[in-house]
This record gives structure tokens, C-alpha cells and sequence, in this order.
């Protein structure tokens, strides 16, 4: 996990995407514990508040689950769903900005297609 | 629970105001940065919160107690001075043997452990510390001291990057374990900055910003680009700290992050990005 | 344990290590006194009588006194001990001593006049030395001595330069403006003093309690002065 102390990013968030990535990553497994909220915390110098905000954003979402007295486990299906909502914002961060920008350059549909192609063959 | 009120607290120095009408609450088990330039007063606040001095007008409570020669508020507090106040001839394990005395919940076992992790010989007295190891042993000392509210004035004085970064874990370790309220005047703002919920920022014995670290840093942004276009976006906008490198122009605009002027800023052909605890402190504290 | 006595509790240790100093050196000079005294008087030459033990540990205490506000009293601070609990402490630990050394100082009269011609403060000024007028005169005495001791320290403690030029100054004034007054009076003020001081230590009758009673009002004075002085005593450098 790698947390940057300069992005424009808030670092919770940072924190629950840097989880995320180490869970696509197969670091953590689904059904294996993750580090504490105050690993976490200590071992990044970060705020326990902070720490916790960007756990309990995955617990929220369910990829994360807690098991009292135990800690805090990746939850089957994690992986997937971080697929499907990285897909969503992959969808809504780049394909919507670039029919956008496509459109007012009126690129059609067939350019679109050719230039990812291109793009692939790079 | 341990709420710090703060009450139209002002100190003249003759014609000179060291601190000029301040008021803030403090809730129970939040980790708070005390931050100002120096002379800016932070010594002079810690200093009345725990009755070192006394205050030209104003109040200090502690869960609604006045903390004036108070002992039972007095004793909620353990205060890390910057100065040393103990007595030169003691040994660090003598003063740890006293300050059980006083605050009867100290924790021994941890104190010894931690100056075992920073290797700080028990043995010595007082007087052979170096800087270093004095801030480390009060530093030790206040951790273990269990009690509801720590200051920290200045605490990583004088120690190296490898024993400051081990101050801030095993803090932050302390805290998870025990949640207690934690305040921390430093001038060393880029390595606490993430360690900190909520900051207090003097300026001229003036509190100039109570806020948590996430409200302050999304309370502005930086703006960069070609000056004159910068210039142009700034137009209306209430803005503090530019720099400029030739043409070049960055430029720190007190606005909420989520109102930035997308739009223009393309058209501008500007560029955003995320102020820096450190560099907005600057700005807010640099007349 | 009460929070006040733990205060005294350090007081106490403060003095512990002064204390056996100079009951080293005072234990060591009466064996060497009375080792002295013993070949003397077989050689049948000694008529010498030997005294002031008392006013040894009178200067011992009123030296404590005043070493005995900066270090304990940041201490204390950095402890967050409030004043008023630290003051109480000083004043239980200040007046215990002084009744323990008053305690030591008559029992050792009392040891030595076995074996030296050997005369207490109180049997030179008031021709008495029963066990328990020694005693309580000693105390009164040296609590005077702490006490006094402790006032001016923390009268320095607490005055700026300015200040602690006038304070220091100010008993060599009013001796001067005296001397003056009592010159122009043809020496009136000096009969006054001397006649209250006789009265006030009980010279003119020889009775020790009335010392014993005037030392007690003085302490209290300095003790109450002391309160005044440490009510907003900030910490300084």
C-alpha cells in the first residue's frame, strides 16, 4: 500500500483505493484479514479517524466486513465488486469525457473505434 | 471525558497584546495541532491552559471547572513543556518513579519500554540529556503519564528523522490504544500534518482557523498557470500567497475546493491543485 | 496518600541528602571535640566550655529555606501541582524538619554534657536547659530560620531586577535611616529595639517562652507573607 501525501486526493480516499488495489492485486485475499484501522494508522502516520473513514467507506460498500473481536476481512465478492465499480468510473471518469470531447471535435463512432485500436496496437 | 473551554482569554504585555481575546472548545479525544509561528502565542495559550500564568482577563474550564489552582483539572492534564522544568540532579527513572506519585495511573512498565525502544539510558540525570533526548524523555514521560489530556509543546525538538517518525507511530499507537486528547504545538507542520484531526492556528496572539485538517485543506486550492490568464480567473476571488516564476503564476485561492470555476480554468488553459497544510499555513500566517 | 503529603513526600527527599551532610560534619566534630576534651583534661589544662550546635542547624535551616523554592517549585509545576497544595506541603515539611532537628539538637546536648562541659543556645541566653524548653525553643527557633529563608527566596523568585535591587537594598536602607533617626533622637529608637527585643525574647525575666511565642508570630508572618507571594507566582526562567 502506498499513500501519497501530496495528491490532490483526500487521503482517505487514497487509503480505500490503495485497499482496493491490494485486493485486485490478490495481497489480500478474499476471506483473509486486513490490517487494523490502527496498523494502519501507525504504520502510515496518519489520524485513526482518517484511517477509519477510509475502511468504514469499503465496510459501506461491502467489500470489507468486520468480525468482532477479530478485525477487519476482505468479503467474498470483494474483487468483483471492485471490478464492477471501477468499471463505473472507468465508464464515467474517461468514456463520458471522451464522447464529450469526441463530439465537439465531431469525431464519429468508426475514428473512435480506429483510435483505440491504434491505441492498443502501441 | 475531558471538554476544554477557552473563553475570552487575553494577555497584555504592557502595550503588547501576547494574546487577544481568544475562545475555542475542545472536544473529549481528538488529536489537535496547535500551530503559529513563533511568538504567534502557542506557548503562552498552553502555558494558561494548565495555570502556568495568569491571564490579563478571560477563563479556562475544563468539563465546566475553572482550571485556576485547580489540582482536581490540573491533574487531567499532563503538559510536555518545551522548557525543562525538572530538576537537573534527577535520573529519567527517578522522575518516572515521582510522576507516579502525581499522576497515580502512570504507566511504568510502558514508560521503561519506550525509552528502551529510543534508547534512552534510565540512568542518566537530567542535566546529561542532549536536546534530543530531553524532548524524548518528557515526550516519554507525558505518554506514559495516562492522563485524559497531553500537550506536547514542541516535541520533537531536537530529535532526529528516524526518532520523530518513532515519536509520531508510537503517539499514534498510545492513542488507538487509549483515546485521550491530544494537543500538539509544533512549527514542523509537513510531518504532523496527516497525524492531526483538527488544527488551531494563531497568528499575532490572534486565533486565525479552528478547523479539522479535511475542512481546512478543502477551505482552499491552488490556481497555476500562465500570470496574466491566473490573474484573469482570479478576478472576484478572494486569494492569498502567489508566486511567480517568470510568466509562471500559482497563486492560492481561499474558496472551497468544490466551488472551483472548471470551466474557466480549461478556457484559461489553468491547472488545479491541492494546497499543502504547510504551504497554506504559510500563506495564512504571513502578513 | 493524601495528594499534599506526597508533595511533602519529595520535599522531604529534597532535604535528605543536605541533612545527613551536615549531621556528618556536626556528629564528627563533637567525637573529635569530645576526643579532644578527654586528653585536655587529663593533661588538667582545659577549662574551656563549649556551645552553638543550635545556632549551627539555625543557619543550616534558614540556608534550606532558601534553597528550598526554585527547583522543588517547577518541579511541582511540571507535575501540575497547584500552588496552594504546594505551599501547604512546604509549610508540613518545613516545621517537621525543624521540630526533628530541634529533637536531635536538644538530645545531643544532653548526650554531649555527659562528657564535655558543654553549654546549649538556650542555657547561655537563658540560664535554663530542661529537656522540654530546649526542645521548644529549638523548634520555634528553627522554623523561624526555615521560614524566613523560604520568604526571601521566593520575594527574589518572584521580583523582577528592578525589584529584587530594591529588596535587597531596602534592609541596608532602613538600618541606615534608622542609625540617622536614632542619632537625632539621641538614641532613643536603639533603647526602643533593644528594650522590645528583651522583652520580646524574654531576656528580662528569663523565660524562653516568650521567645518560643515571639519566634511563632515571626514564622507565622513569613509563612503568611509566603501565601501572599505564591498566589500568582508564574513560572520563569
Amino acid at each position: 500500500m502506498i499513500l501519497n501525501f501530496d495528491s490532490e486526493k483526500p487521503i482517505y480516499i487514497q487509503l480505500s483505493e490503495a485497499m482496493e488495489d491490494d485486493i485486485l492485486k490478490g495481497i489480500f485475499e478474499e476471506e483473509s484479514q486486513v490490517p487494523s484501522t490502527t496498523e494502519i494508522s501507525i504504520s502510515f502516520k496518519i489520524n485513526p479517524a482518517t484511517a477509519g473513514k477510509g475502511i468504514n467507506m469499503l465496510v459501506d460498500e461491502g467489500i470489507l466486513y468486520k468480525k468482532r473481536g477479530v478485525g477487519m476481512f476482505v468479503s467474498t465478492g470483494a474483487k468483483s465488486k471492485i471490478h464492477q465499480k471501477r468499471k463505473n468510473a472507468f465508464y464515467n471518469n474517461f468514456i463520458l469525457s471522451l464522447m464529450d470531447e469526441a463530439s465537439k471535435l465531431d469525431i464519429s463512432m468508426e475514428e473512435i473505434v480506429n483510435m483505440i485500436e491504434r491505441g492498443k496496437r502501441k | 471525558m475531558s471538554v476544554i473551554e477557552v473563553k475570552n482569554l487575553t494577555k497584555d504585555y504592557g502595550n503588547t497584546k501576547a494574546l487577544d481575546d481568544i475562545s475555542f472548545i475542545l472536544e473529549p479525544n481528538k488529536i489537535y495541532g496547535l500551530l503559529g509561528r513563533n511568538g504567534a502565542g502557542k506557548t503562552t495559550l498552553l502555558n494558561f491552559i494548565t495555570n502556568k500564568i495568569f491571564p490579563t482577563k478571560g477563563d479556562i474550564t475544563i468539563d465546566g471547572d475553572r482550571v485556576f489552582e485547580n489540582d482536581k483539572a490540573l491533574n487531567t492534564i499532563f503538559y510536555m513543556m518545551e522548557k525543562n522544568l525538572y530538576p537537573e540532579d534527577l535520573k529519567v527513572k527517578e522522575i518516572f518513579k515521582w510522576t507516579k506519585e502525581y499522576y497515580t495511573l502512570f504507566d511504568m512498565e510502558y514508560a521503561n519500554n519506550l525509552a528502551n525502544k529510543f534508547e534512552l539510558n534510565v540512568n542518566k540525570r537530567v542535566k546529561n540529556l542532549s536536546t534530543g533526548y530531553t524532548s524524548i524523555f518528557k515526550a516519554i514521560v507525558a505518554m506514559a503519564s495516562n492522563a485524559d489530556i497531553i500537550i506536547f509543546d514542541e516535541p520533537v525538538l531536537g530529535l532526529d528523522a528516524n526518532h520523530r517518525n518513532m515519536f509520531y507511530k508510537e503517539l499514534i499507537a498510545n492513542y488507538s490504544e487509549n483515546p485521550k486528547t491530544i494537543i500538539i504545538s509544533t512549527h514542523l507542520i509537513e510531518e504532523v500534518g496527516a497525524v492531526l484531526e483538527e488544527v488551531i492556528i494563531l497568528r499575532d496572539g490572534k486565533l486565525i482557523e479552528k478547523k479539522s485538517v479535511e475542512e481546512l485543506l478543502a477551505s482552499a486550492y491552488i490556481i497555476t498557470g500562465e500570470a496574466s490568464k491566473v490573474d484573469e480567473y482570479l478576478k472576484e476571488k478572494n486569494y492569498i500567497g502567489e508566486e511567480t516564476i517568470g510568466k509562471f503564476k500559482a497563486v492560492t485561492v481561499l474558496d472551497s475546493i468544490y466551488d472551483k470555476n472548471e470551466a474557466l480554468a480549461k478556457e484559461l488553459n489553468l491547472d488545479f491543485a491541492k494546497v499543502e497544510l504547510q504551504k497554506l499555513f504559510i500563506s495564512l500566517t504571513s502578513s | 496518600m493524601n495528594n499534599t503529603l506526597k508533595v511533602s513526600k519529595y520535599l522531604f527527599h529534597d532535604f535528605k541528602k543536605a541533612m545527613m551532610i551536615f549531621y556528618a560534619i556536626i556528629f564528627s566534630i563533637a567525637i573529635i571535640l569530645v576526643f579532644l576534651n578527654l586528653k585536655l583534661v587529663s593533661q588538667e589544662i582545659s577549662r574551656a566550655r563549649f556551645g552553638g550546635f543550635g545556632f549551627t542547624v539555625f543557619i543550616f535551616l534558614f540556608v534550606s529555606g532558601l534553597n528550598c523554592f526554585k527547583t522543588s517549585f517547577r518541579f511541582m509545576q511540571a507535575n501540575n501541582i497547584s500552588r496552594k497544595r504546594f505551599y501547604y506541603a512546604n509549610i508540613i515539611t518545613l516545621v517537621t524538619i525543624s521540630a526533628f532537628m530541634a529533637l536531635i539538637d536538644t538530645t545531643m546536648t544532653n548526650v554531649i554534657k555527659l562528657m564535655l562541659p558543654y553549654n546549649s543556645l538556650l542555657e547561655q541566653l537563658y540560664k535554663n536547659d530542661f529537656f522540654f524548653s530546649n526542645f521548644i525553643w529549638s523548634f520555634a527557633l528553627f522554623t523561624l530560620a526555615a521560614s524566613a529563608g523560604w520568604c526571601i527566596t521566593m520575594l527574589y523568585y518572584k521580583c523582577g531586577k528592578l525589584m529584587k535591587t530594591v529588596v535587597s537594598l531596602a534592609p541596608v536602607l532602613i538600618i541606615i535611616l534608622l542609625a540617622m533617626l536614632n542619632n537625632l533622637v539621641k538614641g532613643a529608637i536603639g533603647t526602643a529595639i533593644i528594650k522590645f527585643l528583651t522583652v520580646a525574647l524574654g531576656f528580662n525575666n528569663n523565660n524562653p517562652y516568650m521567645a518560643v511565642f515571639s519566634f511563632l508570630i515571626a514564622s507565622a508572618g513569613a509563612f503568611g507573607l509566603c501565601y501572599l507571594l505564591i498566589q500568582r507566582m508564574p513560572i520563569k526562567e
